[in-house]
């Protein structure tokens, strides 16, 4: 909301500056975003006076070029050339001399300079409107009245507005503030407080006659519950034309286009009072009677802008005694009622409209006008009649005519005020501080409370209609608190509180563990956007997939279903950008909705692997390449940071992972592992091998919980270690000797090491070897070699068994 | 054997002159290499050294000396060996470091070395501030019903407030959206039913919002709640500034400005001094000096009913702030995307920021 600091000092009976009332709007909860002087033109005319072209004569080198002197009530005239055809002799005009900046209507601001043009000097120029930032006219130099003192600065002969604007950051619960009167009601309630004296808003007086007899507009309200109240008045014999000075430059300056004097007073008294206006051509109100109604759904209207409607049977309409409509009650005018030109006879209409429906109809049609916006905030249903007399006054001060008839003023059922007890305890336990009495009563009376009766710990308030969301104790708080400012209650040195119970803490502790350390193993943290685009998925993935009904765009319409596609989003967005080694890690949520209709989130924690893992340097030749090895035991080494052991491997692919693997313990699943399919990667663009790990947080967090670390006693025995080398066939994977190791369940056999595999044509082409080396201990006594041989020989047996193993002695 | 000096026994005071001239030698000895090392070994402590040989004349003492013998000779011997292994030492550590073969100017090994993320790291400063406070952490569906998300929040339907939220919504009739905040967290934590309550809540939420340098359509916030009975805005002030001076310091100036909420009442906006310009005003602080950082106020009675909390025993304070802005602040970031397209180069510039 913009406010202009003089409009705003005419209704205050003391002024503070401009600094001093931006600090004291922002302390009482009506927070300038910005305080900018303002200019009616460009650079103020600053240095710009009236002049009197004393001569006047054809330049000797040039045809269309005048050289004049100007008598600008210095010493001596001026000596300027001028190229304007209309100069003459004795004409008043405004001059910028030497050293004065014009600031053009269009184009850059030029400084005067002392100029030899075709060999004549010139000590500054005659001005043209567009010169000075009048207007774009550029027909001839501007010709002032004859009697115009010379001297005068052309500030002070146009009368330039000079103000402060406040854009105000308005929040949608000061209803009571939208206007220039309620910003000095409450400027005032902070005045009286702080400075301890009772000041009043001063309002403009007038004074204005109806005639007698009815009213020659009737009004009948068919829709009571959208229009509570509804105030008119016919005036005749107005002359439309343009608005005094004074009224553009009020309006230009809240940055409002003057139009003519009916429109520009309704829009002023909006801006004055807070209450939108709408001015009738009355001819057009058919049968002398204005209807408000709603009218059958798909009626066609065509609004002031020229655009064809279909109205809602909830839009309030303003019909004529037809029933046609004629205006969008409270949100916008009909094409054919409004003024124009040729009015001489206006209805005006000021009422109340219910918030709720002017809501819904403005978002209906897209319609978010100046009346709209205030209606839906509510506004002073109490001031209906008495905003529509000073307009009235304005109109016919500025505009003529006289008023037909009585005042319309249909209000079939009187709102009743609200009552609120302020208890003293209860202020004092909400804010913290002791206020006193008579302050509390000060700063409500100023703002419009009254103060019906006083107990002893309370008092009983009606509150002022101009602020209908003030209904509870809280809210009559606030207004008191808000006056005497936030800022002085005092901070208590000591802390009380009541401590609470962490119950998500231990969530966060391993969180913490796991992202430290991937990022101590060379891993980024990475956030990605949780809302994605459905192309990335076929069909059939996306049968759980919540979709978003308002897109931000077609490529954010979905909710991840999988956090793979946003992770390779940004690992392709890093490729093109040459960083070719990728390690990231997300902590993220995938959504879904399930077949019984609720809503799931799943926690994951996803890693995403590409380019190299060591990049060679002076002492390592060979840089190392991601693989699906690393990726292992970078899963590895996670679970036995987590604690979590005894888990499987188990072959795991889908459309999007190749040498896919599952972490699976017993029925639980912790995890899958594997390298993003060609097709996946064709999709993003990416040319690399990219490794993904995506781990169920959940089920993780679930595990560790359960987990209880405890200490075992150190073993007294030193392990014995025995190598074995086995011939198999080549296409064996490893997991069938280990499988064949594991079903020995010997509990001696501590960690079985894999530590080489060859192929040779020694061996033949379809085998090969495997090294494996085994860990034997007994904490309690030394192992005999006849133990150690005995388990080393059933290993054999059952591999020679299990896998066709060849032992190699 | 004969000629030499120290194997004839000839009675302990020469015996000890004896010694203490040998110390003095070994004392001046210069061993400054492998095999000067190795010949004071042979001369002193060799299987035939002087040690040994000078060992040897026990047999030649008296008995009632024997043990003073012994314990000269045995003091001596110490002495020889102190000094071998002292020198062995030096040699050895002076070949380790200025071995000829091993450059150590050459750089080291590149280990690898990722990062947190600043968002995280800003989410965990402000979330351990609160918890010295005693606040717990709780947390929250991002998927939520219009009841959790508004309604219960005192902002009914066509309320005008919602129009400060653009919302994405994901099903009508009942209505379903993506959080506008994190307050959806207060209300289910209310519903619980046990007070006091004081907790801390981090979450991700969404607006839909056209994504900019300074606006995105997913960002992260953090409000606190507590609910007591006798909680005052004095307390809710109080825990702020407390947190402002654990985050900007001792030196950083708060104001608070009345404000609106329709889940507060009174509600405020806390503003702290540019940490920027200092307070003089510039582009950051839009020349105001202030800085808004979160907003707050005494949670409405009409939310607290809603939850089935009794407003005239029970009152509290709740306050929210994003968790993007104040990193932008700390970093100095000038764009809000940075924090998701994830560029390398951007992410590892936090590697050493805690």
């Amino acid at each position: 909301m913009t406010i202009s600091y003089q409009w705003l000092c005419e209704y205050l009976p003391v002024q503070p500056d401009p600094e001093r009332l931006s600090k004291i709007l922002t302390s009482i909860g009506l927070e300038v975003e910005s305080l900018v002087p303002y200019e009616e033109v460009k650079g103020g005319m600053k240095g710009l006076v009236i002049g009197e072209v004393l001569t006047c004569e054809k330049h000797p080198n040039a045809d269309k070029l005048s050289l004049t002197t100007v008598n600008i009530g210095a010493e001596t005239p001026l000596n300027i050339v001028c190229g304007a055809p209309n100069v003459a002799a004795g004409q008043k005009v405004v001059v910028a001399p030497v050293g004065t900046t014009i600031y053009p209507f269009n184009g850059e601001p030029i400084t005067m300079k002392l100029a030899k043009i075709r060999g004549s000097e010139s000590m500054g120029m005659i001005c043209a409107q567009d010169e000075i930032g009048l207007s774009e006219d550029h027909s001839g130099i501007m010709i002032l009245p004859a009697d115009t003192p010379v001297g005068t600065p052309a500030a002070t002969y146009f009368k330039l507005h000079n103000d402060f604007i406040y854009e105000i950051g308005l929040t949608p619960n000061r209803m009571d503030a939208m206007s220039h009167w309620g910003v000095a009601r409450d400027v005032c309630a902070y005045l009286s407080h702080h400075d301890k004296k009772d000041l009043k808003v001063t309002l403009p007086s007038f004074n204005v006659k109806t005639s007698a007899g009815a009213a020659p507009i009737q009004v009948s309200i068919e829709n009571t519950n959208a229009c509570q109240r509804y105030s008119g008045i016919t005036i005749k014999n107005v002359k439309v034309g343009e608005s005094p000075l004074w009224l553009q430059q009020r309006l230009k300056a809240i940055g409002q286009r003057p139009i003519n004097n009916i429109v520009d007073i309704t829009n002023f008294i909006l801006h004055e009072t807070g209450q939108p206006l709408h001015a009738f051509e009355a001819t057009a109100i058919t049968g002398n009677k204005v209807v408000v109604k709603n009218l059958p759904a798909e009626t066609p209207f065509v609004t002031l802008d020229g655009k064809e409607r279909k109205l809602h049977q909830d839009d309030l309409m303003i019909c004529n005694g037809n029933g046609e409509p004629m205006c969008i009650g409270g949100v916008f005018g009909g094409q054919h009622s409004g003024v124009s030109a040729t009015t001489t006879t206006i209805f005006l209409e000021s009422a109340w409209f219910n918030p709720i429906d002017i809501r819904k109809t403005s978002f209906r049609h897209g319609l978010r006008t100046d009346a709209a916006t205030r209606f839906e905030k509510n506004t002073d249903i109490s001031q209906t009649l008495n905003v529509l007399k000073r307009a009235a006054a304005l109109i016919i001060e500025l505009a003529g005519g006289e008023c037909e008839g009585d005042w319309v003023d249909v209000y079939p059922q009187q709102s009743p005020k609200t009552q609120v007890t302020l208890k003293f305890h209860f202020l004092k336990k909400l804010s913290g501080k002791n206020y006193h009495a008579d302050a509390v009563k000060r700063i409500l009376q100023s703002l419009g409370f009254t103060i019906m009766r006083e107990g002893l710990d309370d008092i009983l308030l009606e509150v002022p209609y101009s602020k209908p969301d003030v209904s509870l104790p809280a809210d009559v708080v606030e207004e008191i608190m808000r006056i005497d400012g936030l800022d002085n209650i005092e901070i208590p040195t000591t802390i009380a509180i009541s401590p609470a119970i962490e119950k998500l803490g231990y969530k966060h502790t391993w969180k913490e563990k796991v992202s430290n350390y991937l990022a101590g193993q060379g891993f980024n943290e990475i956030f990605t956007n949780s809302i994605t685009n459905a192309a990335y998925f076929e069909e059939g993935d996306l049968t759980n997939a919540v979709r978003l009904l308002n897109n931000l765009s077609a490529d954010h319409n979905i909710m991840r279903p999988s956090m793979l596609e946003t992770g390779l989003e940004s690992v392709a967005y890093n490729l093109n950008r040459k960083n070719l080694n990728i390690r990231f890690f997300e902590f993220g949520k995938t959504y879904g909705k399930s077949a019984s209709g609720n809503y799931y989130e799943n926690d994951h924690c996803c890693l995403f692997i590409s380019g190299k893992i060591v990049e060679s340097s002076w002492n390592k030749k060979q840089a190392q390449e991601a693989d699906i090895y690393y990726v292992k035991g970078v899963v590895q080494s996670l679970f036995q940071l987590l604690g979590i052991r005894n888990c499987n491997w188990q072959a795991y692919n889908n459309s999007k992972l190749q040498l896919g693997l599952q972490l699976t313990q017993g029925k639980k699943v912790y995890g899958t592992i594997g390298g993003v399919s060609a097709a996946e990667l064709k999709r993003f663009d990416i040319k690399q091998a990219v490794y993904f790990i995506d781990l169920d947080w959940e089920a993780i967090l679930d595990a560790v919980q359960k987990i209880q670390l405890k200490f075992k006693e150190l073993p007294k025995q030193l392990p014995v270690y025995r190598d074995l080398a086995l011939v198999v066939n080549k296409s064996l994977p490893f997991s069938d000797v280990e499988n064949s190791v594991k079903k020995l369940r010997l509990d001696k056999l501590q960690e079985v090491k894999l530590f080489d595999i060859f192929e040779s044509e020694k061996l033949g082409a379809d085998k090969k070897s495997m090294a494996i080396n085994f860990t034997f201990l007994d904490p309690e006594k030394t192992l005999t070699d006849k133990e150690i041989d005995a388990m080393m020989s059933s290993l054999m047996g059952a591999l020679e068994k299990d896998v066709q193993a060849e032992i190699r002695k | 054997m004969d000629s030499d000096p120290f194997c004839i026994f000839a009675g302990m005071e020469q015996l000890l002159a004896q010694i203490e001239q040998l110390k003095k030698e070994i004392a001046e000895s210069a061993v400054t290499d492998a095999p000067s090392l190795e010949a004071f070994r042979i001369r002193f402590l060799g299987t035939k050294g002087i040690v040994k040989n000078l060992m040897g004349e026990m047999k030649n003492v008296a008995n009632e000396k024997k043990r003073e013998f012994g314990q000269i000779m045995n003091e001596f011997k110490q002495f020889a060996e102190s000094h071998f292994e002292q020198w062995k030492e030096q040699l050895e550590a002076g070949s380790a470091a200025a071995g000829p073969s091993i450059d150590n100017t050459l750089p080291g090994d590149n280990l690898p070395l990722g990062s947190r993320h600043p968002i995280s790291l800003m989410r965990n400063h402000i979330i351990s501030i609160f918890q010295r406070l005693g606040f717990a952490v709780a947390e929250g569906p991002e998927i939520e019903d219009d009841f959790h998300n508004f309604t219960a929040l005192n902002l009914p339907e066509h309320h005008p407030a919602r129009d400060m939220q653009d919302t994405f919504y994901i099903q009508q009739n009942p209505d379903w959206l993506l959080r506008t905040h994190t307050s959806n967290i207060q209300i289910r934590e209310m519903e619980k039913g046990e007070l006091p309550l004081r907790i801390i809540c981090p979450g991700r939420v969404y607006r839909n919002e056209t994504i900019s340098a300074r606006s995105h359509c997913f960002f992260h916030q953090v409000e606190g709640l507590y609910i007591d009975e006798n909680v005052s805005f004095a307390d809710l002030k109080q825990t702020l500034y407390y947190f402002v001076q654990e985050m900007y310091g001792k030196d950083v100036k708060v104001r608070f400005r009345p404000s609106y909420f329709p889940f507060t009442e009174p509600s405020a906006e806390m503003d702290i001094s540019c940490q920027i310009c200092g307070g003089s005003g510039c582009a950051i602080c839009k020349k105001t000096g202030w800085l808004e950082i979160l907003g707050c106020g005494m949670v409405h009675p009409n939310v607290l009913q809603n939850c089935g909390i009794d407003p005239n025993k029970y009152t509290g304070f709740a306050f929210g702030m994003g968790i993007e802005r104040p990193a932008l602040l700390k970093y100095g970031i000038t764009d809000i995307r940075l924090f998701s397209e994830n560029d390398v180069r951007f992410l590892r510039q936090f590697t050493a920021a805690t």
